[in-house]
């Protein structure tokens, strides 16, 4: 009797695909899944669905006319994709940015990387099942982006930032605002704990799921919370400083075994980090000009340069190759997310449908990053 | 405030009112006030999608509480994001599972006419009304929530004012 | 180790290669040939400790395409830019996925951009256009299908 029935009970794989629009993917990739019943054999993902051609587009527009479309990269994070920009500009034309102008890019972006590890922590949290924190990830999140407003005039894609400088002065009254956002923001980060972190679902989903060693990472290309989850101490802005980073004290949570949980303490730590961060920088806030002398056309000397700083998501550079004239020659952006995505098919090896949801979320990407 | 655009006849017996009005007034009336949005975030719009659906612009006091992932039971489109013509197929297949009647909203600049990538962009299609149509665009790189909570309103302005709903 | 050291390393078993020191950094170029470019990458990997790709990519020069490597090591903090060339249409070079795993979509990337056929690759193909997608855009005399080229003011 028990023989007949194993007998005609007969699997095969299948093939499931997590299509362009799904509620999880974060945007428009597609991820091609092999499976047999729930666990997951193969995974292969199919990018380009967002790809622009950004840097095609680059080679038919001057430097600053270049700046507005580089928000659209990894636009939850618009004031980095700005930064890394100037300064690679900034480094082919030789300038110095005036003191005031470096505290106050430091200052905003670091409130733009609580705001998009925000946008990360929200839907991450929908994705597994919970949707509460989605609504209050967001009401913070609003908070910031008021702050920005002020500044730029935009919620999203800010262009705040100039070759040599920013656009233009803090107003008035946006010390004591963020300082007050400050205050309030401290204890909002130890509300998310007790929601999310030590909740005995969601420590299930994510502890050993998903586990990226050390060698792994580091050959894949990983960079940012991906990498400092697997436990590298590595992060641009402490081992590399540029801007007025070695002036800062701060720390640099990093994770055990890297696992999804690993990662998401990494990001969580992140957040009251630049806090800290923020409240030194509205300490020690100098007075002076906002922007260096810039020639009305910028044509830098012939010549390449490639500057690199530390968005949300990793290790953002940009290559910029000038031949003497007002358009670049050649552009190339290394997106962090690139790299980042190419380790999932390694993850999930062995897991269960729905584990694959936990993975991708704790590695954070943008399609805009991706695709380009 | 949605009651006062039902043109009704209100008519008062003994122990409460009697409503009478047009069939055609009463189904553009339920219809508009119950649209459910498909999640079809693809770029930068979509934050802004998602903030309009946050708890500072709420977007279900309009009646666009339940967001469907799938088009099946989705019978409103807002296209935020933009459009490559690697997705051009993928948009036209998720419109045509939508059951009648539908609507598509067209939000920002990139999917009303390719927006910022208009010049120079080899993969980025012209605008989304090239591939399905569209009721409503909402100009914006990206429009502010209170802007996209603007065109679903004119949406629902555009859908009561149908003669024949049928 | 110091610049001057790495310089001698590599200059005493790859001869032919020439090296050039880039001011103010930590960080040095190396030209060399496509032929050797497997042997050098995996030097510099195993002894030296350059194990981050960061990325790679080409640059059209309209008699030929250059191609740079950005190696990092974390040890040391140091950069290495590899440069090579190939020529413009149907070039080919040896693939380094075997070395570093990251260079595995960057590769795919730069033959779907730019037509560079990386030999020993496993799975080259299209990654960011459609399959079948006609030339490589970002070749200086790719004209697109429906590409509306800003007009001069």
């Amino acid at each position: 009797m028990k023989e007949d029935s194993a007998q005609d009970f007969i699997t095969e794989e299948y093939l499931l695909n997590m299509g362009p629009q799904h509620p999880a993917t974060h945007g428009v990739l597609r991820l091609v899944l092999r499976m047999d019943g729930e666990n997951i054999l193969d995974l292969v993902p199919d990018l380009g669905y967002l790809h622009r051609g950004f840097e095609k587009i680059a080679e038919n527009r001057t430097y600053k006319q270049f700046l507005p479309f580089t928000d659209r990269l990894d636009y939850l994070a618009g004031m980095f994709n700005n930064h890394v920009y100037c300064l690679a500009v900034e480094k082919l034309l030789k300038i110095t940015v005036p003191p005031r102008a470096e505290y106050i890019r430091v200052l905003v972006s670091e409130l733009n990387r609580i705001a998009s590890h925000l946008v990360w922590f929200g839907p991450f949290a929908m994705d597994l099942g919970a949707i509460t924190p989605f609504l209050y990830a967001f009401r913070e999140r609003e908070m910031i982006i008021d702050l920005l407003e002020s500044v730029s005039g935009q919620r999203l894609t800010y262009s705040y930032f100039r070759i040599g400088g920013v656009a233009q002065d803090l107003p008035d009254d946006f010390i004591v605002q963020a300082k007050a956002f400050c205050e309030y923001f401290k204890p909002k980060v130890d509300e998310y704990d007790t929601l999310l972190s030590k909740n005995i679902i969601f420590i299930k989903r994510t502890k050993n799921i998903g586990v990226l060693p050390k060698e792994l990472a580091i050959d894949y290309g990983c960079s940012g919370p991906v990498l400092r989850g697997s436990g590298v101490a590595y992060d641009v802005r402490k081992n590399e400083p540029y801007s007025v980073y070695k002036d800062l004290s701060f720390d640099i949570p990093v994770g055990t075994i890297g696992d999804s949980l690993d990662r998401y303490n990494v990001r969580i730590e992140e957040m009251r980090q630049s806090v800290r961060i923020i409240e030194q920088v509205l300490e020690k806030l100098p007075g002076g000009e906002i922007m260096a002398a810039v020639p009305k056309v910028v044509k830098p000397a012939p010549g390449e340069a490639y500057a690199r700083i530390e968005a949300p998501r990793g290790d953002f550079g940009f290559f910029i190759v000038s031949d003497g004239s007002d358009k670049p020659y050649r552009l190339k952006i290394r997106a962090p997310s690139f790299s980042n995505l190419s380790v999932l098919p390694e993850l999930v090896k062995g897991l269960k449908i729905s584990d694959v949801l936990a993975v991708f979320g704790s590695i954070d990407i943008v399609l805009g990053d991706v695709d380009r | 405030m949605v009651l006062e655009k039902l043109p009704i006849y209100l008519e008062k017996i003994p122990g409460g009112q009697i409503v009478i009005t047009d069939y055609n007034n009463l189904l553009s009336w339920s219809r508009k006030n119950s649209l459910w949005p498909l999640t079809f975030g693809l770029a930068c719009c979509a934050i802004e999608m998602m903030a309009a659906g946050a708890s500072r612009y709420d977007w279900s006091r309009f009646g666009f509480e339940v967001a469907r992932a799938t088009p099946r039971q989705a019978d409103l489109m807002i296209v935020a994001g933009t459009v490559t013509e690697k997705m051009e197929k993928r948009i036209k297949l998720l419109w045509q599972q939508m059951p009648e009647p539908k609507y598509v909203i067209s939000m920002g600049n990139c999917a009303n006419t390719g927006g910022p990538f208009y010049y120079d962009s080899y993969t980025v299609v012209k605008g989304v009304d090239t591939i399905i149509p569209v009721d409503v665009y909402v100009p914006g790189c990206p429009p502010r929530p209170e802007g996209l909570l603007f065109g679903m309103i004119e949406l629902q302005k555009k859908i009561m004012a149908q003669k024949k709903p049928l | 180790m110091t610049t001057q050291e790495i310089i001698r390393k590599i200059s005493g078993r790859f001869p032919t290669v020439e090296t050039t020191i880039i001011d103010g950094e930590n960080a040095l170029n190396v030209l060399t040939d496509k032929d050797a470019i497997v042997q050098l990458c995996a030097f510099i990997k195993n002894e030296l400790g350059y194990d981050y790709l960061q990325f790679l990519t080409c640059i059209d020069r309209l008699d030929k395409l250059e191609i740079h490597y950005h190696l990092y090591a974390y040890a040391s903090q140091g950069t290495i830019i590899v440069k090579t060339s190939v020529e413009r249409v149907g070039g080919k070079i040896q693939s380094v996925a075997a070395l570093w795993k990251a260079a595995d979509w960057h590769e795919r990337e730069a033959y779907d951009l730019f037509g560079v056929v990386f030999e020993g690759h496993p799975g080259l193909r299209r990654i960011l256009l459609e399959e079948d997608f006609v030339g490589h855009p970002l070749l200086k005399d790719f004209k697109g299908k429906n590409v509306v080229v800003l007009p001069k003011i």
